[in-house]
């Protein structure tokens, strides 16, 4: 039998708990390896021979609760003290120090055969890492609850920076991408609301970068970017120019780490942790964390982008039915009239068959007018619904078109001079003359709604390289270069919406309608100069 | 002030199928749609109206100017060239006109607002029974 006696020191070095011995005067008499690391020295050697009260001397200890717990109430002191055992869990941090350890701690009295060789023995196992799991599931348990708790997202956001602050990082920035209009920067917690103006100020003067830095590495590779040590040189390339450098210097960025917000497969938005004060580093169980918070957050934007859409359909709908009836009252009081007069005319008991047939005639046309405003509802309908429109094509002259429109438009608006610049003989097309109409009808509307001050509607229409084309120009107000695609989103007509013409088929409906014949609608404007809206079609 | 309570929409009056000749009124249409200008116009000559017509504020007011003084105008809001609202704001103020009975004839929701809005004394929601522009003509003195 080996003597086990002499390699019990060995045989506890290797255990992964903490123990130590202390006599009765409380000098420690053994301490393990693990036991020496917990307590934060090199090796047990160094600390044989100390007592107890110098070990602890170094450390903050609270309880289970983070309150002050008073060293006569530690496991080993209870011993010392009169009890046989006695456990405990104990939380502690180094002084000077912001990261908290855990441990239980139990303690019991070995009796000697004299009351000076009664020896109590010490088992510490650490438990920071189980603690810290526990934090960050209620931490994604608070985060969660507090996004599900309104749509607002840009309310929800705020506080969810503010949340993780001190828990996950000293500072935390919430960054939301807005479709084409860019990145916004919606948050900026800080854990020392002494440094609330520095937040202000990055807030402000240093925008979301999309070109370069962090966030734009993130957006590229897709996946979180973790920046553990931020060396004075990684900051010095980090910042756009010397005062953005100061700023980062006095925020004392340690360690950083963007990941994204994702909300069905799409990133919509940053979260941005630095780590400064504290001078924690990032982990790779940060990062794990940073991953699902990014996650809830960005299907919370998402939920709320939805509902928006939604919201705003119904609004655009109720609109489109309030526009949609007025249109139609119009041709239908004119049938009821029409019937009206002649029913009049009858009860005369002489009818004039002259004037009869002549309303009749009325009501005729004013129901193939009632036919196509029903038409072109459906369209925009479908349009709207992101769905295509049945095209009925058929041999059409570009021209012939052009020149009836325009026939019709002359006694509406006397104040514009309406010019037809086309060849004799028009080009002519597979083409759906219904849609066609509808979109030349659209944009001579606009020209003329655009241009209130009167001036010339010019409908140039010609043939070029296979391409036949129809340009509606006016001397009208212009588009700021701006807008000149916006103009073309179905959005955008929506916030147009309201007005008089408000169920035709709208600028985006009509470039879809071109589009589907295989052609393209484009505008080229000067602001106060007039603009120019032009359909080219194959021929 | 009288304009809540007494603007209403039209109703049909027993008798008003009635024409006598000596209430024949001056009526004025306002109206951009070419067909309904032509189809009040013949029912109110038919109930023994004089008529003029219009198609835009600047042809009714090109109209007034001529010196031709109506007691009733039907006018629609929604009109390209000079509108309803503006037109309405003009004829009150021409001195002479401003007892001219304004009736407004239009196919949008809010007609009933929006004439109120205007001081108007009544107003006619398209499509309505012809009759009742008589009923209005007549209500004018």
């Amino acid at each position: 039998m080996t003597d086990l006696d002499g390699r019990l020191p060995e045989i506890l070095d290797s255990v992964a708990g903490g123990v130590t011995v202390l006599d009765r005067s409380g000098t420690l008499r053994f301490a393990n390896d693990t036991a020496a690391r917990l307590l934060g020295l090199g090796s047990a050697s160094e600390v044989i021979g100390k007592s107890g009260a110098e070990l602890t001397s170094g450390f903050e200890l609270l309880d289970a609760d983070g309150k002050p717990l008073p060293e006569e109430q530690l496991p080993t002191r209870r011993v010392l003290f009169g009890e046989d055992v006695a456990e405990a869990m104990v939380r502690f941090r180094r002084r000077g120090s912001t990261h908290d350890r855990f441990s239980t701690i139990r303690a019991r009295l070995l009796r000697g055969e004299r009351a000076e060789d009664d020896l109590v023995v010490t088992a510490f196992t650490d438990i920071s890492s189980l603690k810290r799991s526990e934090a960050r599931l209620r931490f994604i348990a608070e985060a969660s609850a507090i996004l599900g708790e309104s749509v607002d997202y840009a309310a929800t956001l705020s506080r969810v920076a503010e949340i993780c602050v001190p828990q996950l990082a000293d500072w935390c920035v919430v960054d939301v991408l807005e479709g084409t209009a860019g990145i916004h920067r919606l948050a900026v917690a800080n854990v020392d609301p002494q440094k609330s103006a520095l937040a202000e100020e990055m807030r402000s003067r240093w925008p979301p970068d999309l070109e370069s830095g962090a966030i734009h590495r993130m957006l590229q590779e897709r996946r979180p970017v973790h920046l553990a040590d931020m060396t004075p040189d990684l900051l010095a390339a980090a910042a756009r120019d010397d005062e953005h450098l100061a700023l980062l210097r006095r925020i004392g960025i340690r360690s950083v780490l963007v990941v994204p917000m994702l909300a069905r497969g799409e990133i919509v938005g940053a979260l941005s942790l630095l780590q400064a004060e504290s001078e924690r580093r990032f982990g790779r169980e940060d990062i794990e964390l940073s991953e699902e918070l990014g996650r809830r957050a960005g299907e919370a934007v998402d939920v709320a982008r939805l509902l928006f859409e939604a919201r705003e359909i119904a609004r655009n709908r109720d609109e489109f039915l309030a526009v949609a009836s007025h249109d139609m009252r119009t041709p239908l009081a004119a049938v009821r009239g029409y019937a009206q007069l002649g029913r009049r005319q009858i009860a005369t008991g002489e009818p004039d068959l002259v004037k009869l047939d002549g309303w009749l005639a009325e009501i005729d046309g004013v129901v193939g007018r009632l036919d196509k405003l029903v038409g072109e509802m459906l369209d925009t309908s479908l349009i709207h619904g992101g769905r295509d429109v049945p095209l009925k094509t058929t041999r059409t002259d570009l021209r012939q078109l052009g020149e009836e429109l325009l026939e019709r438009l002359r006694p509406l608006s006397p104040q514009h001079r309406f010019v037809l610049d086309a060849p004799e003989q028009g080009p002519a097309g597979e083409w759906d003359p219904d849609r066609l109409e509808r979109v030349l009808q659209n944009l001579l509307d606009n020209a003329i709604k655009f241009s209130p001050d009167g001036g010339e509607i010019r409908l140039r229409i010609g043939a070029e390289d296979e391409i036949a084309y129809a340009a509606v120009s006016d001397q009208g107000v212009g588009i700021p270069a701006a807008e000149r695609e916006l103009i073309f989103s179905a959005r955008y007509r929506g916030m147009n919406a309201g007005g008089i013409t408000g169920t035709g088929i709208g600028l985006a409906g009509s470039r879809r309608l071109v589009e589907q014949m295989g052609g393209m609608l484009t505008v080229d404007s000067r602001v106060g100069a007039g603009s120019t809206f032009s359909v080219r079609l194959p021929l | 002030m009288g304009a809540q309570t007494t603007l209403r929409e039209a109703v049909s009056l027993p008798g008003s199928e009635l024409e006598d000749a000596t209430h024949a009124m001056n009526a004025m249409v306002v109206e951009d749609d070419a067909a309904l200008r032509s189809i009040y116009g013949d029912a109110l000559r038919e109930f023994g109206h004089e008529v003029r017509t219009a198609r835009d504020g600047q042809a009714a007011l090109e109209i007034l100017d001529s010196g031709w003084t109506p007691e009733v105008v039907f006018l629609d809001l929604r009109m390209p060239g000079m509108d309803g609202w503006e037109f309405a704001r003009r004829l009150r103020s021409k001195p002479g006109l401003d007892g001219a009975r304004l009736v407004v004839v239009a196919a949008h929701v809010h007609i009933d607002r929006e004439a109120r809005e205007l001081g108007a004394d009544a107003w006619l929601q398209k499509p309505f029974d012809l009759a009742r522009l008589d009923e209005q003509a007549r209500q004018a003195r």
